[in-house]
């Protein structure tokens, strides 16, 4: 009987804990498949909502903190009111601050910084201009440090140089072999596991299209 | 087994059961909806958010005391402790509005800042170098402020009524003896520092802080620029001289370095001057900045900068009937050193050293004139975070002045004096409620050359009157020493006075701002003499008074138009006063009623090109019309000035290179600052009179920069 006890008592352990990592697992994985289908910013603030409370679950965990904030840069691009979008950059910088802290040297959290820069920059460009676009490169290089092969840099990269003129070291010529770059990357890339980011590679593919 | 089994059923059929609602709704303070708020409670993964009107419901199988955390963009994070024991719970949940620099309640009475980092910046260091009318110079787009008169053959500031002296300029805190360049008569000055090197500037216009001393009308505050972002280099051309600077940046520190020389040889072969030249206006300035990161949160800044014009002309004064060979040599060495750091979490330091020595030599009709003007001041402000709602500032500093004349006549004269002044401040900021913030604060200060004591008191408060819009309120009591070319001869003077009242509203949303500020100024205990240079201290007293009282109206809209920025501000201006010479009371010459600028600035994204025009108008002008038995009755024409810059972005050699264009005076108007009158009548019991004109009409500088 002792034994029984004992058992039961572990197995309900195990299954508790189990539960608790399927539970996670199955949370993100719902709510990457709602972030999949986002379109409004009313859907994107829902997906960041939803990521928050996992975040506030899993404190030890980057992940939540990383998708939170990256649904509130997405949601930001569309806001067209300067203080809102900054109110909203507001929040998503917390929850990236959160998520570096606890994982510093993550080239995905670098990467999701100087993908939130452009839209600082959107609110002022003529004042914020040069100062972040500085910290873009600054914070893509510390990406490209952390892991070289993160297609995302290149993307990011890409899509910037794709945006200057070419007066300013921009332009259509300069961006192609950068994306192709990425697209290569993306199509050598393994996840480390089904919850690592992915988003980037079809807006690569868009990119291209759009200097061909 | 079974057993087993039968025992995970029993405890799924009790969790079951124990599921419960929580519903209810999310307002904040004033009861408006709080929309999309995220309901949850921590730990797990459940939650809803509130809809439309608020309401949310939340169902959970979570037992026993669960904390349930209510969270949104822009409000303070909700939590209350819950006792979940099944029955549904129906809640309202008030959230409280986080203060955001934004929406914060902020004192603005008297205050233009110009901020590269707040969201609040009314102008920063990219508007100043792009206005059109100010040629590169802080108190040239300062000028198109409201509150500034135009004073064409100055160029230096001149505040609500008050003269040049009466603005005072401070870098990192520390107050700069000499920000102007040297300057000739009825020739224009302009800023020794370069708008560039400051990452944030505040021009205000009155009802400033206890922090500052020394100035009865405006303060401009300069803040140096933090860490070097990167190594850089740039080289530049310009029609009127060259100029280069460098930045290296490490891990924890900086150094940037920046050089201009500049001669107006070419420029006067191009454009027609009034004066005659017998050297060519020449400066050369360099400047070094050192920063370093200290510890975690300690940050040094060291400044130092050199600085050297020269010019030499024959001055034809009217008045005298006699042509004058001036020369002008200047060196200016101006050091400062400050280092701001936190103590622990509630308290910040800031200290700083600053050293300014000032050698002018000037050569007046083969009479040579030295004069040395040393100042050294050490600073330091201790500021206590004791709540979010209350701030308290104190500190102290001592300034050395000291000051040398040597006259060269038939014998040599030599005046000089030194002062030591020791002051204190206090200042609590208060934010009584997100609507209403108060500042408290009092200065005392003493003046080993004066002999006296001077304690001024300092109030401000603001008022928030909508979301967007807030009423600020300001008084305060201002004195400063005379200046010294009054001090060197007559040592007993006293301190000149004056108290303000402001009152100001603003509105500001969505990169529009508009701004309307009232104010009155009365001045008390200005010097009077008899004579300028009178030597006889018995000529002179401090029985002077006056007042100054306007309105003044800014607006800018950033938003209406993609690319195009512009503002608009206008002064009025009514102000009397006796002082220096004045017989009596009457308005002084560098007063105008009405003053305007219209300043426009458009991107043409597509093609690179930046472009900027200013147009400035002022009322006439008083001056003393000798014909007439009253004291300054005569009024110059109105004053006009459109001036325009473009600047193109490209690259060579594949780096950026930048060529950019000003022209001021575009429509060549023909300005008139004042008339001199020769000293006796001619025949006919007439004055003969000459205008007093800028030194050249219409100009352009070319500049062609490459960055490294």
């Amino acid at each position: 009987m002792k034994h029984i006890l004992i058992i039961i008592s572990f197995l309900a352990i195990a299954i508790n804990s189990n539960a608790q990592d399927k539970n996670y697992e199955s949370a993100m994985l719902g709510n990457l498949e709602l972030l999949d289908q986002a379109r409004s910013q009313e859907d994107y603030l829902k997906c960041a909502s939803r990521f928050e409370r996992v975040a506030a679950a899993e404190k030890s965990l980057w992940l939540p903190y990383y998708y939170a904030a990256y649904s509130l840069v997405v949601m930001s691009f569309d806001e067209g009111d300067g203080a809102k979008k900054d109110l909203i950059l507001d929040r998503a910088q917390g929850l990236l601050d959160k998520a570096l802290v606890l994982q510093p040297e993550e080239s995905e959290l670098h990467v999701l910084q100087a993908f939130l820069y452009p839209s600082r920059i959107l609110v002022d460009p003529m004042s914020r201009g040069m100062q972040y676009m500085e910290l873009i490169y600054e914070t893509l290089e510390k990406a490209k440090a952390s892991n070289p092969e993160n297609p995302r840099i290149y993307f990011l990269e890409g899509v910037n140089k794709a945006n200057l003129p070419p007066s300013m070291g921009g332009g259509p010529e300069v961006a192609r072999p950068i994306l192709e770059l990425a697209l290569a990357k993306f199509e050598a890339f393994e996840a480390k596991n089904s919850l690592w980011p992915q988003w980037g590679e079809e807006a690569v593919k868009a990119e291209l299209n759009k200097l061909h | 087994m079974r057993q087993i089994f039968a025992i995970l059923i029993i405890l799924t059929g009790l969790s079951a059961k124990a599921q419960q609602n929580i519903s209810g709704k999310v307002t904040d303070k004033r009861g408006d909806a709080v929309i999309h708020a995220n309901i949850y409670f921590e730990g797990s993964y459940d939650g809803t958010i509130s809809d439309e009107e608020g309401k949310f419901s939340l169902s959970t199988d979570l037992s026993g005391e669960q904390l349930l955390t209510v969270s949104f963009m822009g409000y303070e994070t909700f939590s209350a402790l819950l006792h979940l024991s099944g029955s549904d719970t129906l809640m309202h949940i008030i959230m409280e509005e986080q203060l955001s620099e934004i929406d914060e309640v902020s004192i603005t009475a008297g205050v233009f800042s110009a901020s590269d980092k707040k969201k609040s910046a009314t102008l920063n260091s990219f508007d100043i170098a792009s206005t059109a009318s100010a040629m590169g110079d802080i108190y040239g787009a300062y000028a198109t402020m409201p509150g500034s008169q135009k004073v064409g053959e100055e160029g230096m500031l001149f505040v609500r009524g008050g003269d040049s002296y009466e603005t005072k300029t401070y870098m990192d805190g520390m107050l700069v003896q000499s920000p102007f360049f040297s300057k000739m008569p009825d020739i224009p000055t302009r800023g020794r520092y370069s708008p560039l090197l400051f990452s944030e500037t505040i021009f205000s216009t009155g009802g400033y802080s206890a922090e500052f001393g020394q100035a009865l009308s405006s303060v401009v505050d300069l803040t140096t620029n933090g860490m070097e972002t990167e190594n850089k280099t740039s080289i530049s051309l310009m029609t009127v001289g060259a100029s280069a600077s460098m930045g290296r940046r490490w891990e924890n520190s900086s150094l940037a370095f920046s050089g201009l020389y500049a001669n107006n040889a070419l420029h006067h072969k191009l454009f027609k001057q009034s004066v005659d030249w017998i050297r060519d206006p020449l400066m050369a300035d360099g400047t070094l900045m050192y920063r370093s990161k200290i510890g975690d949160t300690g940050l040094l800044k060291a400044f130092s900068s050199y600085n050297h014009n020269r010019m030499e002309m024959n001055y034809d004064n009217f008045e005298q009937g006699s042509l004058e060979r001036i020369a002008l040599s200047n060196n200016s060495f101006y050091a400062n050193t400050s280092y701001t750091d936190e103590l622990g979490e509630k308290w910040l330091l800031k200290g700083g050293l600053a050293f300014n020595r000032d050698l002018e030599d000037m050569n007046y009709v083969g009479n040579p004139i030295q004069t040395t003007t040393t100042a050294s001041q050490a600073k330091l402000v201790m500021t206590h975070l004791t709540s979010e709602k209350l701030k308290i500032r104190m500190g102290g500093d001592v300034l050395l002045e000291q000051y040398q004349q040597d006259i060269h006549m038939d014998s040599i004269i030599h005046l000089e004096f030194q002062d030591l002044q020791p002051s204190l401040f206090l200042e609590t900021e208060l934010t009584l409620s997100k609507k209403l913030a108060l500042r408290l604060g009092a200065r005392a200060e003493h003046s080993s050359l004066l002999q006296s004591l001077e304690l001024s008191p300092r109030v401000a408060a603001a008022y928030k009157t909508g979301t967007n819009s807030q009423v600020s309120l300001a008084w305060g009591k201002y004195h400063q020493r005379p200046q010294a070319d009054l001090m060197k001869m007559v040592p007993g003077l006293n301190a000149e006075r004056a108290t303000h009242y402001i009152l100001n509203y603003q509105y500001r949303k969505n990169r529009r701002i508009f701004r309307s500020e009232a104010y009155l100024k009365q001045y008390d205990k200005l010097v009077r003499y008899l004579n300028p240079y009178d030597p006889d201290p018995q000529n002179y007293d401090n029985k002077g008074a006056g007042y100054a009282g306007g309105v003044d109206i800014f607006w800018r809209d950033q938003a209406s138009v993609n690319g195009l920025d512009y503002w608009i501000s206008y002064s009025f201006l009514d102000t009397r006063r006796n002082y220096k010479d004045f017989p009596d009371y009457a308005v002084p010459s560098y007063a105008s009623a009405h003053n305007m600028s219209v300043v426009c600035k458009y991107m043409f994204a597509p093609i690179m090109t930046f472009a900027g025009i200013t147009y400035s108008y002022a009322s006439p002008r008083p001056y003393d019309d000798k014909n007439s038995q009253d004291f300054m009755d005569g009024r110059t024409r109105s004053y006009h000035d459109i001036s325009m810059n473009l600047t193109y972005v490209t690259s060579l050699f594949n780096k950026d290179f930048i060529i950019h264009m000003n022209i001021t005076n575009l429509l060549g108007f023909k300005n008139v600052f004042g008339y001199t009158y020769s000293q006796s009548p001619g025949e006919d019991g007439l004055y003969e009179s000459r205008a007093i004109v800028p030194n050249v009409g219409r100009q352009a500088v070319l500049v062609f920069l490459l960055s490294l």
